[in-house]
């Protein structure tokens, strides 16, 4: 069970014994209470603040020293290593109020540390562990700067070279864009060690920019992004810099398969945090929606409206599922993690920032206000996009992705083994993080198993309800839930389609050789795992009757537009399904709790 | 502290629309726009697509998740076009992630905008009207096109408080008359190319964002009272485009950076691949 320091817990008095869940919505909502209502102007770390801070391109100092103030580093640092970090499933909704303000604050504080200090956690040597411990806990910075990638952008354009020296490592080149580069107080760094990028061609190394001989150490200038504009982002360019043998993370030439155990865990995780952003965008949308004078008609008799806010949560909804099953799966199922964390970073910032485009049928004119009330849903705009790196991101997601699909393919998924339950709840602890485990790649799918396993095992409501709704007749209509077997044997039908075309694809044996029709299938396969989470978090919900997320509403919907995505046939919802998850919608705007499975107590 | 170039850049530069008559392209062109400009536009009769149709069985393939809708079209002139502007955009799409036609997906968001499923490299818009097909392909972010009749009479139909927001209608108001059919239709086509950029066809209302345009500059986004919206990752064009259209264009660069490597084949980075394999291959063993 986690233990608390005082600093999270403060402001949450009384809290009688609660489970997993029960603590984690405590902690958010004391990080929550610490930053205060984003609404309110006077905020020194409110919107009005960040947008103003963004304006200038500058990182809110103010909002700098209430992170460090809160010591939301430890969060960051595992608890054997004296942090917080139980569980990566917790991380990113923990980070969400940061991101529901300003995700460069989230990024230059949090993000970059994460996936920095996360190299290290499961690779480096026991002195490196604590070395990074040290530091965060000490509110320091760590950086990074990754090797290159093909269809690469600034941050993977360029890399170091690294040759072994007398007494350790020359490492040389340069980066011209390395979040927090000027201010880090470790960098992990890959460098080129040998030719191309397959086996001996990569090492990894920590090490302190300010340490290492000044006089070969050239500061390249600021370099600036399109969104999260006050991100201090700068270049480093070495000139043959002296590093000691203790600098090297990992075996000399590794880099590139030590950087793939990492990955599942920084791909799992920052989309969770990013469902952050989607939260104040919709909030914001659903507060201009009731302001008086915002339609001419009733916002309920506005369908357009209606829609946009139901659909838009929903598929929060599922971005969650899908993220919280990633997440708890590096812990659970940590040799099947490694596709399934890819196919949430392809697919949760997409579903982000199509819902966020979608909101402007609510927002009109002040979908393009840069100042005011409503001004944070552009700027989140924006920042979508640079937080979540774009085309890169989806491109070296689906490098992760294409290799199993033909292994996929011979997976027998109808009769194939049990999906364990602790994937989908959020109140039970996972098994701490086992990098040994980790690093083997599984090349199996445990998840995608639960789609049939969930049409077998329909609570008495639902398929009774589908019995009167297929039975037809005048006034015939079944309760709460009925399209779902509908819905689930498309998505068997799917699945079936899918591993049908998967086992096409190139084989195995020798080099991968790109396939054109693994693209798609990517994108496919990547819909039907968020439609399996989705199915299992509903069917292991903790939530009692009467609680949303226990109510079959929000699921038919997400799976409704899941099938849409997929271009199968989906049933015709039930009206009342829209309107059930939009007067949540509001409920939750009225209420201030989050648009997410924690339904967390919000500050404003 | 020194600032360095980047992000993107205000108003870019577009390429000229090119004509193709059917599947033989040329299609080097727009991946050379494509790599240029970051941008590549084509036009093309729907007339000589029609007769360049391919056979069933080819079609078939090339349709692939498509073939459905196009026996479920309601008449044969429908399913024609159909046919014609879906091997279009399959055609660009190729062209500009250089594979093949018949391997390529294409996907319909839930607004119903077409994308190339798993190809995020590129995302690419269609819009037809009368003979015209009109197909704008970005790597840069997102893209939204628009095309109508040059000498479509939108003037005294009463469309303008439609379409219109109240900064617009004072700004038409001071057109001389003999221009004020074009500015019309140059708001229309820009209102439509830059809703369907973002995805939202007819469904973000017109008259809640405005345009000023003025001859032979890029056009500039302006909220409902007219002020200037001032995000320089869009760029807003009109063009002529296949002769007797006017076409319009938006773009959102979303600062991914210039001259991208589009093609499919290299998107997939060899090194994290190979790597992988390695792994999986050691478990087998």
């Amino acid at each position: 069970m986690t233990q608390h320091g005082a600093l999270i817990d403060a402001g949450v008095a009384g809290s009688s014994p609660l489970d997993r869940l029960g603590l984690v919505r405590n902690r958010i909502a004391a990080v929550e209470a610490a930053f205060g209502d984003p609404w309110d102007r006077m905020n020194p770390v409110g919107h009005t603040a960040i947008i103003a801070a963004d304006d200038a391109e500058e990182l809110l100092a103010a909002g700098v020293e209430r992170y460090d103030r809160l010591g939301l580093n430890a969060e960051l640092v595992p608890e054997q290593y004296g942090g917080k970090l139980d569980g990566l499933d917790t991380l990113g909704p923990l980070l969400r109020p940061l991101y529901r303000r300003d995700a460069t604050l989230a990024v230059a504080c949090g993000l970059t540390s994460f996936m920095g200090s996360m190299i290290v956690w499961l690779n480096g040597d026991r002195a490196q562990r604590q070395r990074v411990a040290d530091v965060l806990l000490d509110s320091g910075r760590v950086a990074i700067a990754f090797q290159r990638f093909e269809h690469e952008n600034e941050f993977v354009r360029e890399e170091f070279r690294a040759v072994r020296s007398v007494g350790g490592y020359l490492l040389q080149g340069r980066k011209s864009a390395i979040n927090n580069a000027d201010s880090a107080d470790l960098l992990v760094a890959f460098a080129g060690v040998g030719p191309g990028s397959g086996a001996g061609s990569h090492s990894i190394f920590l090490f302190d920019p300010a340490a290492v001989p000044q006089a070969n150490v050239r500061r390249l200038g600021r370099h600036k992004t399109a969104g999260a504009r006050g991100l201090q982002i700068a270049g480093l360019e070495l000139r043959d810099c002296p590093l000691p043998p203790e600098a090297l993370v990992g075996e000399w030439g590794r880099g590139v398969e030590l950087g793939l155990r990492a990955f599942p865990l920084i791909h799992a995780t920052v989309p969770s945090m990013v469902i952050g952003m989607a939260d104040t965008a919709l909030r914001t949308a659903a507060r201009f929606a009731q302001q008086r004078g915002a339609f001419s008609r009733p916002l309920a008799e506005v369908p357009r409206a209606r829609a946009a806010l139901a659909g838009t949560f929903v598929d929060l909804l599922a971005g969650d599922c899908l993220s919280l099953v990633a997440t708890r799966a590096l812990h659970v199922l940590p040799e099947e993690c490694d596709v399934l964390a890819a196919v949430v970073k392809y697919l949760v910032p997409k579903l982000v920032g199509e819902s966020l485009y979608r909101l402007s049928v609510v927002m009109g004119d002040t979908f393009h206000a840069r100042h005011g009330e409503h001004a944070i849903f552009r700027k989140h705009l924006r920042d979508l996009a640079t937080v979540t790196f774009g085309h890169v991101s989806s491109a070296v997601c689906q490098a992760t992705i294409a290799p199993y699909l033909p292994r996929i393919a011979a997976d027998r998924w109808s009769t194939g083994q049990e999906t364990p339950s602790v994937l989908f709840r959020q109140d039970e602890a996972v098994p701490a993080l086992d990098p040994e485990r980790l690093a083997h790649f599984g090349g199996r799918d445990g998840l995608c198993a639960y789609v049939g396993h969930a049409t077998r095992t329909w609570p008495i409501g639902v398929a009774g309800a589908a019995a009167v709704d297929a039975a037809g007749g005048p006034g015939a209509a079944g309760g709460p839930g009925r399209t779902l077997p509908r819905q689930s044997e498309l998505l068997l039908e799917e699945l079936a389609e899918l591993q049908e075309a998967c086992r096409g694809l190139g084989q195995l044996d020798g080099q991968f050789a790109p396939d054109t029709r693994a693209f798609p299938l990517t994108d496919r396969y990547a819909l039907v795992l968020t439609a399996a989470s989705c199915l299992g978090v509903w069917l292991n919900t903790s939530a009692g009757p009467g609680d949303f997320l226990a109510d079959p509403a929000w699921l038919e919907m997400a799976l409704h537009r899941i099938l849409r995505r997929l271009g199968q046939p989906a049933p015709d919802l039930p009206p009342e399904v829209e309107v059930r998850v939009f007067e949540e919608v509001l409920l939750r705007a009225r209420e201030a709790t989050s648009y997410d499975l924690y339904g967390s107590r919000l500050a404003g | 502290m020194r600032l360095m170039p980047g992000g993107p850049r205000t108003s870019r530069l577009l390429p000229r629309p090119h004509q193709v008559s059917g599947v033989a392209g040329p299609w080097d062109r727009v991946a050379e726009d494509l790599r240029r400009y970051g941008v590549g536009l084509v036009s093309a009769s729907l007339a000589d697509w029609e007769a360049n149709r391919p056979g069933d069985a080819e079609l078939r393939a090339l349709l692939g998740r498509d073939w459905g809708r196009y026996v479920a079209a309601p008449n044969p002139r429908l399913r024609e076009r159909f046919v014609a502007s879906r091997a279009l955009v399959k055609y660009v799409a190729a062209a500009a992630v250089r594979a093949v036609p018949e391997e390529l997906e294409l996907g319909y968001a839930l607004t119903g905008r077409l994308y190339v499923r798993g190809c995020d490299q590129v995302d690419l818009s269609l819009t037809h009207c009368g003979d015209l097909l009109f197909v704008g392909v970005t790597s840069l972010g997102v893209i939204g096109v628009d095309a109508e009749p040059a000498d479509r009479t939108l003037c005294g139909m009463g469309v303008e408080r439609l379409m219109c927001t109240p900064w617009e209608l004072a700004m038409l108001a001071e057109t001389p008359a003999d221009q004020h059919n074009a500015r019309l239709l140059g708001l229309w086509t820009l209102k439509e190319a830059y809703s369907k950029a973002l995805g939202q066809g007819l469904l973000f209302p017109f008259t809640e964002f405005g345009f000023e345009v003025s001859d032979g500059r890029p056009a500039e986004l302006r909220r409902a009272d007219g002020t200037p919206v001032g995000d320089l990752a869009w760029t807003f064009r009109t063009m002529p485009v296949g002769g007797r259209y006017l076409g319009a264009v938006a773009l959102h660069d979303t600062g991914r950076g210039p001259a991208r490597d589009t093609a499919v084949g290299t998107a997939l980075d060899q090194g994290l691949s190979a790597a992988i394999h390695r792994s999986l291959n050691a478990r087998d063993a």
